[in-house]
């Protein structure tokens, strides 16, 4: 059952990697990018790591990055009390959105039309980029900072998640708050599965599944250690976790058993994604490095290669990087 | 800020950059693949791994010379 794999590990950064997202899938691949204390938030391509370029300007710690589905934009929260974004082919930086204090979080909507912010003003902006010189549009209501903030339902409402211990509900166009969730603890990570409307929120050793519509409660998994994130699999068969132990877990989603673990960090855990084809996930970690984990080791997959075992007198799957590809049956 | 020094020092950071800006980058996965490569391709060269005769080997352990 335990299965050994060696992630591919990206290195660069220099400073731990608090968060990191992952485009759609577009003609050249996917994307990765990654948020990191050190203020350089970095682009990848998807499937094998390879740096592409590093979004320069940020003068503080990035606290949180994502690019749009096709991956043409990127936009950067920073501690820097700006949230930033860029164009993702040339790296330039497009629009600088000041804010009263750190800002933890962005998002895009599914058109990359509006984007939304939030950081430890307590306040959700949105902001509509074809008019960035307009005020955005402010909600209220949290009564800490904000630590991840998300378009749900088809961009007609937000979830959010704050050290108030509370995830709230809201409906973009009333601007009203419609459920809140509280909880006895900070949530420690939130993601949107859009298809399925599931909401991932992790909290001490919990990983929580709820509706994101209702906010009715699915199911919860423990895991062996404080988790810092999760990530559900585009096909909801798996999730994968990290957290304060230094490892990623491995569960199937429907029995909520353990499947996998894998060591290979030397820090805390801080975010875990699928990627959008659902063949890899990436962990990003207080180490200062990204790790790239396939979902199904030993397949043949981006740089894994599936080599048997005659050939090396080693396990039955390697990492290869050929010149000339051979499958190996 | 005007004086012909510093315009002289811009300059020559401008032509840094240019030459930094066009040097050919590789994908670190292909970088990876051709480092692989050539130490494959190489190995039979590399005494490390085939191993040397003693008397070729520059490290062996030394005779001790003595005056006539």
């Amino acid at each position: 059952m335990a299965m050994r794999q060696t992630p591919l590990t990206c290195s660069g950064h220099t400073r731990p990697v608090v968060d990191l997202a992952f485009s759609g899938i577009t003609p050249y691949g996917y994307f990765l990018i990654s948020a990191c204390k050190d203020g350089k938030p970095m682009l990848r391509q998807g499937d094998t790591g390879d740096w592409i370029g590093t979004f320069l300007g940020h003068k503080g710690a990035v606290w949180g990055a994502t690019l749009n589905t096709d991956a043409t934009k990127a936009a950067t929260a920073a501690a820097d009390f700006t949230a930033k974004v860029w164009d993702a082919v040339s790296g330039d930086e497009v629009l600088t959105l000041a804010h009263k204090h750190i800002v933890k979080t962005v998002t895009f909507t599914q058109d990359s039309n509006c984007l939304l912010t939030a950081g430890n003003d307590k306040l959700l902006r949105i902001y509509d980029l074809s008019n960035p010189e307009a005020a955005p549009l402010e909600i209220a209501g949290h009564t800490s900072a904000i630590k991840k903030a998300l378009w749900c339902n088809n961009d007609k409402q937000i979830l959010s998640a704050a050290d108030d211990k509370t995830i709230r509900l809201w409906d973009r166009s009333s601007m009203e708050e419609v459920k809140t969730l509280t909880f006895d603890t900070s949530v420690s990570s939130m993601e949107y599965v859009a298809d399925g409307e599931i909401l991932v929120i992790t909290y001490g050793k919990t990983i929580a599944f709820y509706n994101a519509l209702s906010l009715d409660l699915i199911k919860t998994v423990e895991a062996p250690a404080p988790i810092n994130s999760a990530s559900l699999h585009p096909e909801k068969d798996f999730f994968v976790a990290g957290g304060e132990d230094f490892k990623l877990y491995k569960f199937d989603y429907s029995t909520k058993e353990e499947l996998e673990s894998y060591k290979g960090h030397f820090g805390p855990v801080h975010c875990v994604r699928f990627s959008p084809d659902g063949e890899l996930y990436a962990s990003g970690s207080e180490d200062g490095t990204l790790r790239l984990w396939q979902t199904a080791v030993g397949k043949t997959y981006g740089l894994w290669k599936c080599v048997l075992p005659e050939d090396l007198g080693a396990e039955n799957s390697e990492q290869m990087y050929t010149s000339a590809p051979e499958i190996k049956a | 800020m005007s004086g012909s020094s510093s315009v002289v020092a811009m300059k020559k950071i401008v032509q840094q950059l240019r030459l930094e800006a066009g040097i050919n980058r590789v994908k670190v996965s292909q970088a990876a693949a051709d480092l692989q490569q050539f130490c494959l391709q190489n190995a039979q060269q590399d005494s490390l791994l085939t191993g040397m005769s003693s008397s070729n080997n520059p490290f062996r352990p030394q005779k001790v010379c003595s005056f006539l």
